[in-house]
């Protein structure tokens, strides 16, 4: 069963000057001319992915992967083509996303797992098993900004990992934690894949996506290169390594399509 | 390298696609966003889900807005009878605003408590999505909730406000009536009315950074051209059509004439500011769903 699909998706963003000010949008508004660039992150992206799957999307920086991971969760729209997940979604894109610093460990708990969906009450059964996940038991009423990194990263991707969804996003997540309790959040991510958990994450570390995903789709440039099984796609991605992904810019490359001057 | 080949192979319709966007390159504008009817049932079906993040985050702006203070939540009362203070200094003593036999204090203390609930919560939700940028940029969630949210704490302080003027009201032993049934019907104009701006002055605050000054100043000419430190009858009888169409000016007239003169309110101008409450709030309320698309990529 198709329980994601990602049909004809191309994403373009605003570059240059981030946000305008009022006199110069008005100018803008009154030359008649808008100096807006844009910069196409994604091209004619095309994949889908059946229930249980296990997918690493892996790419160099600039490549993609992120671009797409953050519409596939919703956080961001496609600018053309159209995503659709058939079930329930979780995406883990950033560690401690929405972790106050003043709040304490299980305040932020609560926080966070109320924005990635969960009810409360869900929370509080699952509590004790999230806090055991996390190691950070003793610590549990002391605010976050005492932790060290490897705490928040512990606490909320224990919260991501007790998540009741049919699919989970993981952006970059894995690199920050020592080698232990990657070993763990592998684990678990096994687990939750075996009991039919459909696992998408982005990596740049090629060793992550080849122990833990069946599949892996190699992104360059914006651009879906390859889709198979990791072995195979791992020497199409050395062989990239060699050739950065140069951000392509409206002056240098007025007949690329990765970029458009309105 | 097929599906790259593939894009160069569609070139020419990109650029069909292309010049669709041209005519919107302002930047409130969004490329091809339909908004039917039954997304906005969805958006709120989304909404009515969020309801516990709703409340967790409610609970966090209350939590995080006094952490480290020394007084804690006795500022909530603290602000409003210091605010009480100075303004029975300058508008009672030294200007000696006409009370219409009205204890001063408990009359500028009944304009003050409603202005300051929307005017603390616009000028507070202003910030509430671009202060939580990098948390829309990585969880989806309807944005609502974050100008909402401030709503709501806003809400908590009026009701100790609330409270307070209800203190004074018992301790000047100022008779009521049955006038009084009107003040929830007034609370939710008013909450309606202050969502509508809250909604539409964070959005904005996310395009345009110079929103911020201007809230200020903006909230600073609404608050005098409302009756908020002086009696409706100082305006001018010929001026008093356009001032009441300032819906925040009926709605505090109509506060007072319930609460302290047992008397009902000018009913034309109250169906005025409901009304525009009601177009406002609607109209906020779509255009912020057309642009949250464009939040987490503007950054």
């Amino acid at each position: 069963m198709q329980i994601v699909s990602v049909k004809d998706v191309s994403k373009r963003y605003r570059i240059g000057k981030p946000v305008a000010s009022l006199k110069e949008t008005a100018v803008g508004w009154l030359s008649g001319r808008a100096a807006d660039q844009w910069l196409w992150a994604l091209r004619d992206v095309n994949v889908s992915v059946s229930a249980g799957e296990s997918v690493g999307i892996i790419g160099h920086n600039g490549a993609g992967k992120s671009t797409l991971l953050r519409m596939l969760a919703r956080v961001s729209k496609p600018t053309t083509g159209k995503i659709e997940i058939h079930g329930r979604m979780a995406a883990l894109l950033d560690l401690g996303a929405g972790f106050h610093p003043d709040l304490t460990g299980r305040e932020n708990v609560f926080l966070n797992g109320t924005l990635l969906g969960l009810k409360r009450s869900r929370i509080r059964k699952q509590f004790d098993e999230i806090v055991a996940f996390s190691e950070v038991e003793r610590f549990i009423d002391t605010p976050v900004k005492h932790y060290s990194s490897g705490m928040t990263l512990r606490l909320s991707f224990a919260i991501a990992a007790h998540l009741d969804c049919d699919v989970l996003l993981i952006d970059e997540v894995l690199s920050v934690g020592d080698q232990s309790f990657k070993e763990k959040c592998l684990q678990r991510m096994r687990r939750l894949s075996d009991q039919g958990m459909t696992i998408i994450l982005t990596s740049h570390n090629f060793e992550t996506v080849n122990t833990f995903c069946a599949r892996a789709l190699l992104f360059h440039g914006g651009c879906l290169v390859a889709d198979g099984k990791p072995q195979e796609i791992l020497p199409l991605y050395r062989g990239r390594e060699k050739r950065p992904v140069s951000i392509p810019s409206a002056a240098s490359d007025a007949d690329s399509r990765a970029t458009i001057v309105i | 390298m097929g599906p790259c080949l593939q894009a160069a192979g569609r070139r020419v319709n990109r650029a069909g696609v292309i010049d669709d966007f041209e005519g919107t390159a302002g930047p409130l504008a969004l490329p091809a966003c339909p908004q039917g009817r039954l997304e906005m049932i969805e958006n709120w079906k989304k909404l009515a889900d969020a309801g516990d993040l709703l409340y967790t985050w409610t609970l966090r702006e209350l939590k995080v807005r006094y952490a480290g203070s020394l007084l804690g939540l006795a500022w909530t009362v603290v602000y409003p009878l210091a605010l009480l203070l100075v303004s029975t200094m300058m508008f009672a003593w030294f200007l000696r605003v006409p009370t219409q036999g009205i204890p001063p204090a408990l009359f500028l203390y009944c304009g003050l408590t409603p202005w300051l609930f929307s005017n603390n919560a616009i000028q507070s939700s202003a910030f509430a999505l671009f202060a939580n940028l990098q948390l829309i940029k990585n969880a989806s969630f309807p944005r609502e909730i974050l100008p909402l949210a401030t709503l709501f704490v806003g809400a908590v302080d009026f009701a100790v406000s609330s409270l307070l003027l209800a203190g004074m009201v018992l301790y000047y032993r100022l008779p009521v009536g049955i006038t009084l049934v009107l003040v929830p019907v007034l609370v939710v104009i008013q909450f309606m009315l202050t969502l509508a701006l809250s909604l539409f002055v964070s959005a904005s605050l996310v395009f345009f950074r110079d929103i911020r000054f201007l809230v200020p100043i903006a909230m600073q000419l609404l608050m005098y051209l409302s009756p908020v430190f002086y009696p409706i009858d100082l305006v001018p009888k010929r001026g008093r059509f356009w001032y009441l169409l300032n819906p925040f000016a009926a709605l505090i007239d109509a506060y007072r004439r319930v609460i302290l003169f047992r008397s009902w309110p000018a009913w034309q101008p109250l169906l005025w500011a409901a009304v525009v409450s009601v177009v406002a709030l609607v109209a906020a309320y779509v255009h912020f769903k057309r642009v949250e698309w464009e939040f987490a990529d503007r950054i």
